[in-house]
């Protein structure tokens, strides 16, 4: 009984959720672009806002506004747009593949992508026309390729495409530890790794021109497709039984997940545990239907990354933690109390 | 809905589950599938609901071919309710039987007023109504059983398959279950293991090795060698006095 009624409570203040969904948003980028190690007050902030937006010409310190502009607001979005990205992605997988366990980071697509943006910086594969972006999505491409393809030899089920995801990874990151032990000096092999943890220190206006983006339509096509993944709830043939077409479904989503999932990483390195933990923590807020799960994990991801980033450049005076570490931190507690409460569930 | 299968077929790797059974089924008809553990009713349920890849043969729904329609044309037309239905969602009873609006519902045709109606009226049929806000993991599988069928009520089908729908419920709601089956305006397939529940369908065919071996009334087609030879049971018809119905006892043939 509790369990039903639990949902059900935060499921009706839903609409004011959804409502308060961009405002919670934009106070998250406001906080992510005034805290920092130098903290600058709103009334900057807003000033530097004016001149950008409006021409409004008002006189600043152009040290206090580059930070502001060049620095931390690219920064803060592509972290909204990587959490969103990532949160989503999660849901996706975990609809799909109906394994709590999946997100991007078990299924080897993080692993991929940061093996082919290894492969790209240190080989040099694809004679600098493909940049870090491109390798990290063909590895993905081609990890999840591998993944999927021995799942299906395995025998196709959830717990076979977990374990091939298992394999994968492995895989996918000895390559690149391979590739960083034979080819890198010790200044690119630090780099990389600081990389692969996860950083958003090089973060510049480009970068939010492709998150942003991706986020976005990624966001859109998963909220196209939420009543088809509610369809997958009872497994794939029921899926196609409520009229789902099911593989072109599948293709769709995995295509954009994959899309998506490369894009972060190629962005910011891979950031484990947002894709795992956000959807699972919205479930418990609005319950399991995707017209709600999907909105609500873009916006908790997204907000969880900025707070990630901020606390990624507080926690240590002077230096930055890898925000995947920061990440982790979090998410390890928060899967634990996930495997709990489904061993409770069961 | 009329429904015709010529031929149909499946294999599982080199194993032919179901092989070169024809069928024909009216509309409004109920038709039985009987036969022993392992003899091709489930597979040939979902041959018939175009579920399976690779089928053989042809599967006709009012003259056209089912591999011809799309999966949301075919779910608007036919409902089903398999035998096992697991989730790991937290899903409640009410949005299970939402689920059975899908093929109704797009981006352009969000979920109306009209739909709540169809849902309500859905699990008032299966007795459910007063479980809508229950959590689905909590339920019995009497339960789940009859929250599935209201989903498939929900889908509004011409035509209802059902894989042994009075599974896992108790006595009372074995009977209404079948009576509510049997009063619906829609032609309805399914399978059965309660031969005395079959003697109820319109028509009944027997499955036996994949094969549809005899097809017809069931007072035809349950004869007492046929249920020796296939069932493995000596049969005696009685007859209830109450309303004269006939009904068997059944007596394990050893080998």
């Amino acid at each position: 009984m509790t369990d039903a009624a639990a949902p059900g409570v935060f499921r009706r203040s839903f609409g004011l959720w959804i409502a308060q969904g961009p405002a919670v948003l934009i106070l998250a980028i406001l906080a992510g672009v005034v805290i920092g190690e130098t903290p600058l007050p709103l009334s900057t902030v807003a000033a530097v806002f004016a001149n950008r937006l409006w021409d409004a010409g008002l006189i600043l310190d152009p040290i206090d506004a580059g930070i502001i502009w060049s620095y931390r607001l690219p920064r803060t979005l592509v972290a909204a747009g990587c959490g969103a990205g990532l949160a989503l992605s999660g849901v996706v997988l975990q609809a799909l593949v109906r394994n709590a366990l999946a997100d991007p980071y078990l299924l080897g697509v993080s692993a991929g992508a940061g093996a082919g943006a290894v492969a790209v910086t240190i080989l040099g594969v694809g004679g600098g026309l493909l940049g870090i972006s491109g390798g990290a999505f063909i590895g993905a491409t081609l990890s999840f390729a591998v993944v999927a393809a021995l799942a299906r030899a395995a025998g196709g089920g959830s717990a076979q495409l977990v374990l091939a995801g298992i394999a994968g990874s492995q895989l996918f990151n000895a390559l690149t530890s391979f590739l960083i032990a034979k080819s890198a000096n010790a200044e690119q092999a630090r780099g990389i790794m600081f990389w692969l943890l996860g950083n958003l220190s090089g973060v510049r206006w480009p970068d939010v021109m492709l998150a942003a983006p991706v986020a976005m339509i990624g966001f859109l096509i998963c909220l196209w497709f939420a009543r088809a993944m509610d369809a997958f709830s009872f497994g794939v043939s029921s899926a196609a039984s409520l009229g789902v077409p099911v593989r072109r479904v599948q293709i769709v989503l995995i295509g954009v997940v994959t899309l998506m999932t490369a894009t972060m990483v190629s962005l910011v390195g891979s950031i484990g545990f947002v894709g795992l933990v956000i959807p699972h923590a919205m479930r418990f807020v609005v319950g399991p239907r995707h017209a709600r799960l999907v909105p609500a994990s873009a916006l908790a991801g997204a907000v969880f990354l900025i707070a990630a980033d901020i606390a990624s450049r507080m926690l240590i005076p002077g230096q930055v933690v890898p925000i995947g570490v920061v990440t982790a931190l979090v998410g390890a507690p928060g899967f634990a109390l996930i495997l709990v409460h489904s061993r409770r569930r069961l | 809905m009329r429904l015709a299968a010529k031929s149909v077929g499946w294999a599982a790797g080199s194993r032919r589950i179901v092989q070169e059974v024809s069928l024909e089924i009216a509309p409004g008809e109920t038709f039985g599938l009987i036969g022993p553990n392992g003899s091709g009713k489930s597979t040939l349920l979902r041959l018939l609901a175009g579920l399976l890849a690779r089928p053989s043969g042809v599967v006709l729904l009012d003259g056209d071919l089912l591999t011809s329609l799309g999966r949301r044309d075919i779910a608007q037309q036919i409902a089903v309710v398999e035998q096992i239905a697991e989730t790991s969602e937290a899903l409640s009873v009410l949005d299970v039987v939402e689920l059975g609006r899908t093929p109704w519902l797009s981006a352009l045709a969000p979920f109306s007023a009209q739909d709540r109606v169809i849902v309500a009226e859905s699990l008032a049929a299966v007795d459910m109504a007063d479980m809508a806000g229950h959590s689905w993991a909590t339920l019995s599988g009497g339960e789940r059983q009859r929250v599935q069928i209201a989903r498939a009520l929900a889908q509004r089908p011409r035509l209802l398959m059902l894989d042994e729908p009075t599974n896992h419920l108790d006595i009372h709601h074995q009977l209404s279950l079948l009576r509510l089956v049997g009063d619906l305006p829609v032609t309805v397939v399914m399978a059965l293991h309660d031969l005395n529940q079959a003697m109820r369908c319109d028509r009944l065919g027997v499955m036996e090795a994949g094969r549809m071996v005899a097809c017809g009334l069931p007072e035809d087609v349950l004869t007492p060698a046929r249920l020796a030879s296939i069932f493995r049971v000596r049969a005696t018809r009685l007859r209830d006095p109450a309303d004269g119905a006939t009904v068997f006892r059944f007596q394990c043939l050893e080998e």
